[in-house]
């Protein structure tokens, strides 16, 4: 137990890789199925590696090592709970994800299951990594078997897709780059700090707040902004998802839309939002004016859509926007809002993606128009279906509701704009009203989701779909995790926030102090001032109140 | 008995500081064995097995000098104690280091080439391996190079022998196309090259680095600019030349195609390396007070970069891609000589046993395709990974490296380099962001390649190789095989371990060209120009 703790972190790292090198060496049985067996069990087995330091059967240590300490790089793994809660469901939904492999990958299944490990390998890679070389290490390293997902298992699309894919993310890696080297550069030129450790986390946030000008730091942040934005996907940069969705197969779909674009929100809140807040603070209106953008208009655009995956790909880069409004509410109910919103996208984004892909896996065409009257050809499929569109709409007791009810709640009593001024003036929006605005996306995305499923579900039947199937065990297995979880976390949404709220309160509460204070509330007057007897009690509990 | 006759001829090496070139004589009797066993050889095995002699002569060569770096001997010597042949050859550990890499390179090129070279040249694959070694023997003397003639005899040794090696498929009007052009502008750039030294001769009177490098400073206020400046241009450009730096890469694609893959792999790492060396030698002990190189030398870099990098995209043939990516990496490497710094020098010396890794080990694949296939295009590389998956595993690997994807060695040579000019001062700023433009878009026709191979469906050519029945079979010879493991393993250890290599590096450059230039310096008659040297080297970080 003691190496166990001790090299956790990079257990958890290597675990995968070491899969994805073995699945190339494993016999592939008739139609691969000794390679699906072994890529399930080694999935399976990761995500009970990683379940171990939550039920606390290990205590893990952070690991440093030095690396290359002349030009300040080291080796260096930890976690907090947000890292802790997105390796969770990265390795839950690596589970899932193989399940779902099943069924819809034939072809080169050794090459798939390598390729689908390294990538699994790289995002856990990005989520532990304390260091920043060794963050934009794993960072780089998930763009090759990503591209190889989509370029050779993908639809018919799948080259145009896959290199949009590769060139907006190098775009964005531009800016990383440029981001990186700027910091580094700094911190270098402060003789206060160890220069052999100079791309550690610590320092650099150390060197950040020593005497860098604060129009560096909003040049930094939003170097950094572009990077995550890409990867987020925030409009006008989005346009790379909807096409990598579609081509790419079902099982890659789960994990683009329930992990990678988290990587993005990950790095916003951790690099931006945490290393560099006094430009955080200056970007804030523009963050929170971008997110309404993503909110309303992606989900403007799913209203219009033909093919049933690219509804979904809009639907999922709508509620990303909810994530950017809770971060530039900048209080400890919007960052909490925020990453309970990327863990309950993370379900039922990929829940809704595996309903798509059932339902493409029997009738091979993703038009709406093609569809109608499955309700009653496959009623299990169109009961989870129904359920999880019910959960992505935010019906209350689903984990969808909880989440975006938080950073609701948190964007509208946040007071980040107050003090902030543009050319002279206050702000020509305030949060509130963008608060408000962003509910609109709600509502249109009630409109579309149950539009479609009424174009889906109901309606004549048409001749050639009288032989459907319905769901087989393997996606029912899916589905109905998924629900289950879907439902648990909505009911209790403690559960999960219990393990990152602690820390990503006191973030909060530590780099923006000033937006953390009890609530006044001039504009709204919702509530009168007895509340700040009790600052603390308000903000600790913050992450639950609903 | 037998020792005390030996003892004379013992002595007179040790006196004569001979057994510092202890490996050159060891190659050159090779050298004459081979010249032997193709002039006895009677039938075509026997010319073949003319391989052995040239195998063993690299081999012993290796061995040898790795002895010399084991023993540190250049710690404790001094700098007389390190001369031979009257202060023209210098055997410091720089050229230790590079002789090594030398040999090194050369040997790994015999163990891929020799099915290649037996099935392309026939009956003068015997006269190809004395060539070889000739090539190889101009490359060793060049590295440790004390002085102007040694420095051109070397050189022209190397490139003659390269000319030949270039042209001699013999029928083959590609080859001889090459080999011809190559000549060609082979020897314009050495008459030019010429010239330059000549000028340098009229200008410091001296031959010797050392005496060139005090007579600039003694002399520095009666040189005339004009004269100062022809002489730079024309010494530039005859380096620019063997280095193929753009402009003067023309030669280099269609050398590169019409060659023999082997060759071209020689060429394009081993004559780089000593010409590399060769540089750092001229730039960094006699014209490291001359600010008049940086404008030139950043313009050939940045020409460099962008040519090769941009030109290499429309290509179709693999050698020639390879051909343009060997000129942008000159850019790349060419950036050090603009900054000049013990960490710029060190990181160039990193790049260049990297690059050795990286470019044999995507040549011994090239080799190993053609050699099975008959084809270069790139077109036919299409799918190879359902056939071979292994060696598309390393080529990847060899690829990405030479894009520089992170943790291979390829990233840190150039992260080093960049790091090394970026440090140093922000007027070279724009060389940084034109060298980071252009190996973004290098990732292009590199992962070109990769995604042909891993993506497309097969090609002809590919569909044809044998069907691969087991992991095993997609194994290529053994030889092949160990220069594609050694050059795998090494390329991923040298990007994990980057550090401790280039600290070495490091070490060497301080070690042997810039502590050598401080003294040099110091000792030089002071007057005023003197002084302003003196604080421009102490300034190096």
């Amino acid at each position: 137990m003691d190496i166990l703790s001790h090299s956790y972190y990079s257990i958890l790292i290597a675990v995968p890789f070491v899969l994805a090198l073995f699945s190339l060496l494993v016999p592939e049985g008739k139609n691969g199925k000794i390679v699906h067996g072994f890529a399930l069990f080694g999935s399976v087995l990761l995500f009970l590696i990683s379940m171990l330091s939550v039920i606390g059967v290990v205590t893990p240590v952070s690991e440093t090592l030095a690396w290359m300490p002349s030009l300040g790089i080291s080796y260096s793994v930890s976690a907090d709970g947000l890292s802790q809660v997105l390796v969770v469901l990265t390795t839950f939904l690596t589970v899932m994800a193989a399940i779902a492999s099943i069924t819809s990958i034939h072809k080169r299944v050794k090459l798939y299951y390598s390729m689908f490990f390294t990538l699994i390998g790289s995002v856990i890679g990005v989520f532990l990594a304390r260091d920043l070389f060794l963050y934009f290490l794993f960072w780089e390293l998930e763009l090759i078997p990503m591209y190889f997902l989509i370029a050779i298992w993908g639809g018919p699309r799948r080259q145009y897709a896959s290199i949009k894919f590769v060139l907006y993310t190098l775009f964005g890696s531009v800016f990383l780059v440029a981001g990186l080297l700027a910091l580094y550069f700094h911190a270098a030129s402060i003789p206060a700090l160890d220069h052999s450790t100079l791309f550690l986390y610590d320092t650099v946030k150390k060197a950040v707040g020593f005497n860098l000008p604060l129009a560096s730091q909003v040049l930094i942040f939003t170097a950094l902004f572009i990077t995550f934005a890409v990867k987020l996907p925030v409009v006008p940069l989005h346009t790379w998802l909807p096409d990598a969705h579609v081509e790419a197969p079902t099982p890659v779909s789960m994990l683009l839309a329930g992990i990678l674009l988290k990587m993005g929100s990950y790095g916003m809140l951790r690099l931006c939002f945490e290393f560099i807040p006094e430009a955080a603070k200056v970007a804030a209106p523009y963050i929170c004016l971008l997110a309404v953008i993503n909110i309303v208009y992606t989900a403007g655009i799913a209203l219009v859509q033909k093919d049933l995956k690219k509804l979904i790909a809009y639907s999922s880069v709508s509620h990303m926007g909810f994530v950017l409004l809770g971060l530039s509410a900048l209080n400890a109910l919007g960052f909490n809002g925020a990453v309970f919103v990327m863990f309950a996208h993370g379900l039922v984004s990929a829940a809704l993606f595996m309903c798509v892909g059932t339902l493409y896996n029997r009738t091979h065409t993703r038009e709406i128009s093609e569809y109608g009257g499955f309700a009653q050809q496959t009623p299990i499929l169109f009961y989870f279906f129904l359920y999880t569109a019910m959960a992505s709409l935010g019906l209350p007791l689903l984990v969808s509701f909880a989440s975006e009810t938080l950073v609701f709640y948190g964007a509208f009593t946040s007071n980040a704009f107050e003090t902030l001024t543009l050319l002279g003036n206050t702000f020509p929006w305030s949060i509130q009203a963008l608060t408000v605005v962003s509910g609109l996306g709600i509502v249109i995305g009630a409109a579309y989701l149950l539009w479609m499923l009424q174009r889906v579900f109901f309606g004549p039947l048409k001749e050639k779909w009288t032989q459907l199937n319905d769901a087989s065990l393997s996606e029912v297995v899916v589905l109905a995790t998924l629900a289950v979880l879907i439902m648990a976390f909505g009911v209790s949404p403690k559960l999960i926030t219990n393990g990152f709220e602690p820390e990503i309160t006191a973030l909060a509460q530590h780099s923006f102090k000033e937006f953390n204070a009890p609530p006044v509330f001039k504009r709204t007057g919702l509530m009168t001032a007895n509340r700040s007897d009790q600052p603390e009690n308000f903000s600790s509990n913050g992450a639950t109140q609903k | 008995m037998q020792f005390e006759l030996l003892k004379p001829i013992a002595d007179f090496f040790v006196d004569k500081n001979l057994n510092l070139i202890a490996p050159e004589l060891i190659l050159t009797v090779f050298f004459l064995a081979s010249v032997c066993g193709v002039t006895f050889a009677k039938t075509d095995k026997e010319r073949f097995n003319v391989w052995n002699y040239a195998f063993l002569g690299c081999l012993l060569t290796l061995i040898c000098l790795l002895l010399f770096w084991q023993t540190d001997y250049f710690n404790q010597a001094s700098e007389e104690s390190l001369l031979v042949f009257n202060n023209m050859f210098k055997a410091d550990s720089l050229s230790v280091l590079t002789r090594i890499l030398l040999a090194g390179g050369s040997l790994l090129v015999l163990l891929f080439s020799r099915v290649f070279i037996e099935r392309a040249l026939k009956e003068t694959a015997g006269e190809f391996y004395v060539v070889f070694l000739s090539a190889l023997l101009g490359a060793m003397f060049l590295s440790g190079a004390n002085d102007l003639i040694m420095m051109f005899v070397s050189l022209e040794t190397l490139s003659i022998s390269s000319y030949v090696m270039v042209g001699m498929i013999r029928g083959n009007l590609a080859s001889n196309e090459a080999g011809f052009k190559y000549l060609l502008y082979g020897g314009v750039s050495t008459a030019v090259l010429l010239f330059g030294l000549s000028i340098l001769y009229g200008l410091t009177g001296s031959t010797q680095y050392v005496g060139v490098f005090t007579g600039f400073i003694e002399n520095a206020s009666q040189l005339s600019p004009i004269v100062l400046s022809m002489m730079s241009v024309m010494l530039l450009a005859g380096i620019a030349f063997k280095l193929s730096a753009a402009p003067f890469h023309l030669w280099a694609p269609d050398a590169y195609e019409g060659g023999a893959t082997p060759v071209i792999a020689f060429l394009s790492v081993v004559s780089k390396i000593a010409a590399f060396v060769l540089a750092v030698r001229l730039f960094s002990m006699i014209f490291i007070g001359l600010q008049g190189w940086v404008p030139l030398l950043s313009a050939l870099s940045v020409l460099s970069m962008v040519i090769g990098n941009v030109v290499a995209l429309t290509q179709k043939n693999i050698k020639r891609l390879l051909a343009y990516s060997t000129v942008a990496h000159v850019g790349y490497l060419l950036l050090s000589f603009v900054v000049m710094s013990e960490t710029a020098l060190g990181s160039l010396l990193y790049y260049l046993i990297t690059y050795l890794f990286m470019n044999l080990g995507a040549f011994a694949v090239v080799t190993y395709f053609e050699n099975t296939t008959g084809s270069n295009s790139i077109a036919d590389y299409a799918g190879l990974i359902r056939k071979k998956p292994l060696i598309t595993l390393t080529f990847s690997v060899m690829l990405l490296s030479l894009a520089g994807i992170p943790i291979t060695a390829g990233f840190f040579g150039k992260f080093f380099i960049f790091q090394a000019v970026a440090t140093s001062g922000n007027q070279y700023l724009w060389l940084i962001v034109i060298a980071l433009l252009t190996s973004t878009i290098s990732l292009f026709y590199y992962l070109n390649v990769i995604r042909l191979m891993v993506i497309e469906a097969p090609s002809s050519k590919v569909s044809a190789l044998p069907d691969k029945d087991a992991w095993l079979s997609s194994v290529p010879p053994f030889a092949t095989n160990t220069v594609l493991i050694l050059c795998f393993l090494m390329t991923v250890l040298m990007g994990i371990f980057a550090e401790p290599t280039l600290k070495v590096c490091k070490a060497v450059i301080n070690q042997s060209v810039l502590t050598h230039t401080a003294i040099v310096a110091s000792a030089a008659d002071g007057n005023a120009v003197q002084s302003d040297i003196k604080v421009d080297i102490h300034q190096k970080p």
